[in-house]
């Protein structure tokens, strides 16, 4: 009971799509991910169970500059219950930060993300702290609560549903909601949403 | 007769020999995920002596099929499980 309850408290501090930041031994997973405030695109391995490594590209589409560099995620701790499953999951960034056309300067962020779902139920949080010389220091925190309306078997094509909750400082504090969508089947997840303000949320994973 | 019975039990002793294939439960915690337990075919598909994967997310448990040769032991496969991402709590092999 205590982790669903931490997952919930960070949901409610906190978006990005992050199925599984971190794989199996080998895996090779992209993930992209777009919305109003940013579009971004990551490629990762994990050499063990415990971490990924790869590099992403990420654009902040308000404020119109650019992040590229390297990146590594730390699965702190997974815990597993019958029926059920909680990780948490602590990234790192760092990389140039560019406007177009500008110089580069150094940039990256930190971020912590917990989940803890079941077959029907999903709770899952985040918090980013980015900073890049030039451009300052934003936070933007997460959170979502989905139901999956049925329990697909192994090999089936699977729903689920979320509400979606995110806020900016680069967005003017405000908290944007959002309902959003996620289908995925075999290796291939994909979510489509809209904000309250009729904002485009599109994510995708692909694990290879 | 004994060159008959010789060549009888020489002709039958690969065969007795020769280990039955297996099919392996394996009780996971955890397992709740499709495209997380997919990790589980990835790793397992990487095994020679694997020849089918299933896994029932209703009873949390992985169904392995091995072949007559195969050589994943409990310690072995409770690492494979571990590093998929899902904690063991049992393992029940059954010859095929």
């Amino acid at each position: 009971m205590r982790l669903p309850f931490a997952a919930l408290c960070a949901a409610s501090l906190a978006t990005a799509v992050a199925a599984r930041p971190v794989s199996y031994p080998g895996g090779v997973t992209f993930m992209q991910e777009l919305d109003p405030m940013q579009g971004s695109a990551l490629l990762h391995i994990s050499p063990n169970r415990h971490y990924s490594v790869g590099g992403r590209y990420l654009r902040m589409r308000e404020e119109v500059w650019q992040l590229a560099g390297g990146q590594a995620t730390w699965l702190a701790s997974r815990r597993n219950m019958p029926g059920a499953q909680a990780n948490l999951y602590l990234t790192g960034m760092l990389g140039a930060a560019f406007a177009d056309g500008g110089t580069a300067r150094p940039g990256g962020f930190v971020e912590a993300q917990a989940d803890w779902e079941n077959r029907r139920l999903m709770v899952m949080g985040m918090a980013r702290l980015t900073h890049a010389e030039g451009f300052g220091t934003t936070n933007m925190q997460m959170g979502r609560v989905g139901f999956a309306p049925y329990e697909g078997d192994f090999g089936d094509p699977h729903l689920w549903l979320f509400g979606q909750l995110r806020r900016d400082s680069g967005s003017m504090d405000t908290v944007q909601p959002a309902l959003v969508a996620r289908i995925f089947y075999r290796t291939l997840l994909v979510e489509a949403g809209v904000t309250d303000r009729g904002g485009l949320i599109l994510n995708s994973v692909i694990r290879f | 007769m004994r060159i008959l019975i010789l060549a009888a039990l020489l002709a039958a002793a690969p065969l007795s020999a020769a280990p039955n294939p297996e099919f392996v439960t394996v009780k996971v915690n955890g397992l709740v995920c499709d495209f997380c337990a997919r990790s589980i075919e990835a790793m397992m598909k990487k095994r020679s002596d694997v020849s089918g994967v299933h896994v029932d997310l209703d009873k949390g448990e992985v169904h392995l099929k091995l072949k007559a040769d195969a050589t994943l032991d409990d310690p072995t496969l409770t690492k494979l499980m571990v590093d998929s991402g899902y904690s063991v709590t049992g393992i029940e092999r059954k010859a095929l």
